[in-house]
């Protein structure tokens, strides 16, 4: 009998292997990735989890059998199930975008790889193995961020600056709460182990002023790399600050709880909403979107309530269409542009690259929660729910929504400067988009504008997530 | 089934927007594809037609679940009072593909698609039974707006304004619908009750989508008449007047605002009427002269109480026939005088003489301006009606761009296209001010009769002037143009207020400079010790607390 | 022959002050120094003073363990650093310009500055262990856990070259490992981490060989 934590560790490093094989031959490469993340996040959410199921003649996979690695215990619960298939299903839709903007990058294989070890963090028991299991996600990321022939990035380096020095706080918390065990009478251990925790998540999520390496990895690297960090790598961050709150219900008794999520949020939405509008460049500029966005999260579980969580959950769930919308506008522009997403570099070239600018248009509403996309149901839906308790959190959301798609307007104006006519032969020949480009644009586009219409798809899988955990009420 | 037909009648335009697309991509079909274009305009209308004899219909497009976390639906009602807008403009989008057609412009596939796909936003956008909607589809018309501008040949800069301007107004909207409460989201229109700070934003969303003086950067002044399928991007105004529409239904019967409503809805009559005039290429003077109607109209609806929606109603109805017609028709023909008749009608229904239905806003105007003292709106409407006939009559001895068909063989099918697409909208602007009233449902036709009185001799003598005025100053544009033309320019210039808001984007710039100089410092170089060092100020802070 | 464990066994009276002291300059001159061979012979030598004070926490074996993986990242940066600056080296043949050798024994403001700074973070240190003592450890070893982290973080502030950013991640994970040893003895946590470093070093030796073949520059925003 298979165990099902072993496949979802296994399955994914061993095609990581032969995708970076394969990797010359794009097509057959990105079929492959996108086939594997596409059959691990169906079979983690249908396979069931109290029977084996037969698989190839006599052998059975159990996905809720137990497993020992390092001593330590892999299971997969459910409230494991949706988010592991989160993680496999962005994936896949990554790998698909990343199949025409990005054909010959580390992004396939690593990814994969980072799909297992990401697993693995979510599966794990301790907690404590699972911030190292990130911290070693986070070192091979560099792979998959760093664009070939390009100067090394920042973002790449930031990033795993920020989650090394996340990684004491987590592992001497667990220290913290084992000594509390033995010496209940010790009050201040809970505290110490709170502050700790609320220091190292902070580095974790990019909470300001630990934000920088969230622009940096956005903007310095492959686009969707930075995606797939900003959604996967996070995501898993996420899914790991749930499993803290729900293994130590006393962290969400504490009394700064809401207060100290609500502070952090409404400063990254503020930090974020006032610095989008004023880069300079695209891929910064998503960075910025992404932070008010993850600000609106943190925002949401500061409400301190079941609907909080749902909408935090929901923001997790409709992210990366936004996100990766935007890499894949981003990647298109900079190919065509000698890897320069400044906007002084891209004036005319949205008519040269029509499909790219639409997507980039599409994600920027997305991130920026604006209408008609699939980022604006869960802002509509936080933004209802904070009316009443915190209005003034609410129009602080509306506000950073529209700085972050003011970005995106300099951006697009820039884009749209029309080109003078060519002197001579001098003016540059730029391959056009082809049709097989366009028609993933419309796809992504599709998908993006069908979850802002039709929400229903995704919000109750984030309710369902939520009624899960149960250290809050509902 | 009929809550299926409002359905059939958003997706109809899609289809023939994919179906248009679709056959542009096969050369051999390419120059076919515009007869795709037109059956599908040409089969909506006649959809939206039979909704006039139809009991109004609600339909639920998407159920946004759990209610709970979103507290609406997304749904569409086919209600009365929507219908003449939403009917004008199905046959706009049909006779500006029919004209295109008659006058053998390009196949412009992507044009014809995107107008399609324009026509079905603003379908939905006028049957927007709840504020949920109407925000995700006025996005989605904006944004189809501004590829529609792009695709017609626009500038960019056009394009993005609009977008932007249309973003502020849906986020007006939105912030209205929030500080409402809770379940305004989804109330129907005719259920809600307005006060207060979300009605002033409702407001402020209205009058940035009717391109108000000093909020008009959105007006696609850079539009040239040789398209004729780029008439419908001159009506993006239509959602407004939905919105104003639906205020009025829900205020009992008159537009709310009276205070300030009125002064820019003057403001914007009069300064239409002079950009029209003043501007220094003749073939794009159209969108201001929408502008000043639109001033005009909004006037008349903020003088007359509670007979608003009457006069929203007809009035926006002749505001965009009377547009559309004389885009289409591209000046007076010198040859074939019997196809001048339909830009004639469409100026003189837009300057408000008798049997037009652009009578029934100039009468209550009127009236309005004359009763008590109103010497600043009838200055107002004396200077905006003055430079409307002068530039009426400007843009009628225009010499046409493209000359009608003069092949022999195809002149027979082309003239027919061409009639029929210019005479429908003339001859409905003729019939609708005759009574019965053809396009006003029964519902507001009770108060449609008071409106036909004549108006009082001030009143009337006001008219009289600003028509004969212009009539003289029209007679003499030859002769005082060349002389004045530098002072014109300066105006049109200084009162278009480009400058200003270059300056204010400037100076935006500016403030963003230094945010940007600040973000640089923090997530430059020293990144880690800046991040360290604000923590310890915010637990020193914090902790001090 | 005698074995590390061995070796480490008789150089056990060095691991106490001396070995801290050892620390302060090995960390101090990966701080002041841009020249890749001193940075490596610093490194390597501030893992061996790191593994003695080990060695007073853990087991003999596991301390070695742990050194052996320190080394191997050395091993790493040399051959990392000796294949790009022969690289670099032909570049400069080709025209441009030579890379600056030392002339003459007097320090660049640079350097006078990361010393300065390296000092204030070495005092700063100091004020902590007397402040904040570290549970489960004794008061030399806090000193060393607060000197290679607080060393290691003004590293990764100073700069942003990738190989200097490797060697403060590093130095920091080395401070902390030095403190969570007495803490968290188990295996597997040891194992994670010496992986955790490993890749660390394989990352920023990836980013090194980006930086040379992309002549020199780091990308900024």
């Amino acid at each position: 009998m298979i165990a099902g934590p072993l496949l979802l560790l296994t399955i994914p490093l061993v095609m990581a292997g032969i995708v970076y094989v394969l990797l010359r031959w794009a097509s057959l490469s990105a079929l492959l990735a996108v086939g594997t993340a596409l059959a691990l996040g169906i079979a983690v959410v249908t396979l069931p989890l109290d029977q084996p199921v037969h698989f190839w003649g006599e052998r059975q996979i159990a996905m809720g059998e137990a497993v020992t690695f390092l001593g330590r215990e892999l299971v997969l619960e459910q409230a494991d199930r949706m988010a592991m298939a989160f993680l496999f299903l962005t994936a896949a839709g990554i790998f698909f975008l990343a199949w025409r903007v990005t054909p010959h990058s580390l992004l396939s294989p690593m990814g994969l790889g980072l799909l297992s070890l990401l697993s693995g963090a979510l599966l794990i028991r301790p907690l404590i193995y699972a911030v190292l299991l990130i911290e070693i996600a986070a070192a091979l990321s560099i792979f998959a961020l760093q664009a070939e022939g390009q100067p090394p990035t920042r973002g790449g380096l930031r990033y795993l600056t920020f989650t090394t020095m996340a990684l004491p706080g987590v592992l001497v918390t667990n220290w913290l709460l084992e000594r509390y065990v033995l010496t209940p009478d010790e009050v201040g251990l809970l505290n110490a182990a709170a502050a700790l925790l609320a220091v190292s998540f902070a580095l974790l999520l990019g909470v300001v002023p630990f934000h920088t390496w969230v622009p940096a990895v956005a903007g310095d690297s492959v686009p969707l790399a930075g995606t797939f960090v900003l959604t996967i790598s996070n995501g898993a961050a996420w899914f790991l600050l749930l499993d803290f709150l729900e293994t130590y219900p006393w962290l969400n008794t504490h009394p700064y709880f809401g207060s100290l999520f609500s502070t952090a949020g409404l400063a990254m939405v503020v930090v974020g909403g006032l610095l989008a509008p004023a880069q300079r460049r695209l891929g910064a500029l998503m960075g910025y979107s992404a932070l008010v966005d993850s600000g609106g999260a943190l925002v949401a579980l500061g409400m301190h309530s079941r609907l909080g969580l749902t909408l935090a959950l929901l923001s997790l769930l409709v992210r990366p269409f936004g996100l990766a919308l935007m890499a894949t506008g981003l990647s298109g522009l900079r190919a065509r542009n000698g890897d320069d997403d400044s906007f002084d570099a891209l004036r005319g070239l949205g008519w040269k690259a029509p499909w790219s600018t639409a997507v980039l248009v599409f994600g920027g509403l997305s991130v920026a929660g604006l209408p008609v996309s699939a980022g604006f149901t869960w802002r509509w839906s936080l933004c209802r729910a904070l009316m009443p308790s915190s209005p003034g959190a609410a129009l602080l959301l509306l506000l950073a929504g529209v700085g972050a798609m003011a970005g995106v307007w300099r951006g697009l104006s820039a884009l749209l400067v029309r080109p003078r006519p060519p002197e001579g032969n001098r003016f540059p020949r730029v391959t056009p988009e082809g049709w097989l480009t366009a028609a993933v644009a419309i796809v992504a586009i599709l998908a993006c504008v069908g979850v802002g219409l039709f929400p229903q798809v995704l919000a109750p899988l984030a309710a369902r997530l939520a009624e899960t955990y149960t250290f809050l009420a509902p | 089934m009929p809550s299926l037909v409002p359905v059939l009648a958003i997706i109809l335009p899609l289809l023939g927007a994919g179906g248009t697309l679709g056959l542009s991509l096969v050369p051999r079909a390419r120059a076919h594809a515009r007869y795709i274009a037109l059956m599908a305009a040409g089969l909506t209308t006649i959809l939206v037609l039979t909704f006039t004899w139809m009991e109004p219909v609600a339909v639920v497009l998407s159920l946004w679940q759990p209610s709970l976390l979103f507290g609406a639906a997304l749904t569409l009602e086919t209600d009365v009072i929507m219908q003449p807008l939403a009917l004008v403009l199905a046959l706009i989008t049909c006779s500006a593909i029919l004209v295109g057609l008659g006058r053998t412009e390009g196949p412009h596939p992507r044009l014809a698609a995107t107008l399609l796909a324009l026509l079905s936003a603003g379908l939905a956008a006028l049957w927007a039974a709840n504020l949920l909607t109407m925000i995700i589809i006025w996005a989605m018309y904006d944004l189809l707006h501004a590829a529609g501008c792009i695709a017609a040949g626009g500038s960019g800069r056009t394009a993005i304004r609009s977008l932007i301007l249309g973003c502020l107004a849906t986020l007006a909207l939105w912030s209205g619908a929030l500080l409402a409460g809770g379940g305004v989201g989804s109330e129907l229109w005719s259920l809600m009750a307005l006060s207060g700070a979300p009605l002033t934003l409702w407001m402020v969303a209205g009058v940035l989508r009717l391109w108000v003086y000093p909020l008009h950067l959105s007006t696609p002044d850079d539009l040239e008449a040789a398209q004729s399928l780029a008439a419908p991007l001159l009506l993006g105004p239509i959602v407004g007047w939905g919105l104003w529409l639906r205020l009025a239904q829900a205020n009992g019967g008159s537009i709310p605002g009276n205070t300030w409503v009125p002064v820019m809805a003057a403001v914007t009559l009069a300064m239409g009427g002079f950009l029209a005039w003043s501007c220094e290429s003749p073939r794009r003077m159209l969108p201001w002269v929408g502008m000043g109607i639109s001033g005009a109209v909004l006037l008349a609806a903020g003088l007359v109480g509670d007979n608003a929606m009457t006069v929203l109603a007809a009035a926006s109805v002749v505001w965009a026939l009377g547009l559309t017609v004389l885009f289409l028709s591209d000046g007076l023909q010198r040859e074939a005088l019997w196809w001048n008749i339909p830009p004639l009608v469409g100026a003189l229904a837009l300057v408000g003489v008798s049997l037009m239905s652009g009578f029934v806003a100039d009468t209550v105007l009127i009236g309005g301006l004359t009763q008590g003292d109103s010497l600043g709106w009838g200055g107002a409407f004396f200077v905006g009606h003055l430079f409307l006939v002068l530039s009426l009559v400007r843009w009628l001895l225009l010499p046409p761009y493209s000359p009608f068909p003069r092949k022999k063989g195809d002149r027979g099918i082309r003239s027919v296209a061409c009639g029929v697409g210019l005479g429908l909208p003339a001859l409905l602007l003729i019939v609708a001010g005759l009574p019965p009233p053809l396009l006003i449902a029964d519902v507001l036709v009770p108060s449609l009769s008071p409106l036909f009185v004549v108006p009082s001799l001030r009143g009337g003598l006001l008219l009289a002037a600003a028509l004969a005025g212009g009539g003289v100053l029209a007679w003499q544009e030859r002769n005082l143009r060349p002389k004045i033309q530098l002072f014109l320019s300066a105006a049109h210039d200084l009162l278009r207020l480009e400058w200003f808001y270059d300056a204010l984007a400037g100076a935006l710039g500016r403030g963003l400079s230094i945010l940007w100089a600040a973000g640089e410092l923090v997530g430059g170089e020293g990144t880690l010790l800046w991040s360290w060092l604000l923590f310890f100020l915010l637990l020193l802070i914090w902790g001090g607390r | 022959m005698p074995t590390l464990i061995d070796l480490l066994a008789r150089l056990s009276f060095l691991a106490a002050m001396p070995a801290v002291a050892g620390i302060l300059i090995t960390a101090g001159l990966l701080v002041v120094s841009r020249g890749w061979r001193l940075n490596v012979i610093a490194l390597t030598l501030q893992y061996f003073f790191v593994v003695l004070l080990l060695t007073r926490l853990i087991r003999p074996e596991v301390a070695a363990v742990k050194g052996l993986i320190g080394w191997m990242i050395c091993m790493v940066f040399y051959l990392t650093e000796r294949r790009a600056s022969a690289l670099e080296r032909s570049v400069a043949a080709e025209g441009a310009a030579p890379s600056q050798r030392w002339r003459r024994w007097v320090m660049s403001a640079r350097a006078s500055f990361c010393l300065l700074a390296g000092i204030l973070v070495s005092v700063a240190a100091y004020t902590a262990v007397l402040r904040i003592p570290l549970p489960e450890v004794p008061t030399d070893v806090t000193l060393a856990c607060y000197l290679l982290a607080g060393l290691g973080l003004l590293l990764i502030g100073l700069g942003e070259a990738p190989m200097q950013v490797g060697l403060g991640l590093l130095t920091f994970l080395s401070g902390f490992d030095l403190f969570y040893v007495a803490l968290e003895p188990s295996l597997a946590v040891t194992g994670l981490l010496g992986a955790v470093s490993f890749l660390i070093a394989l990352a920023t030796a990836q980013l090194r060989v980006a930086q040379v073949v992309a002549g020199g520059e780091v990308k900024t925003t």
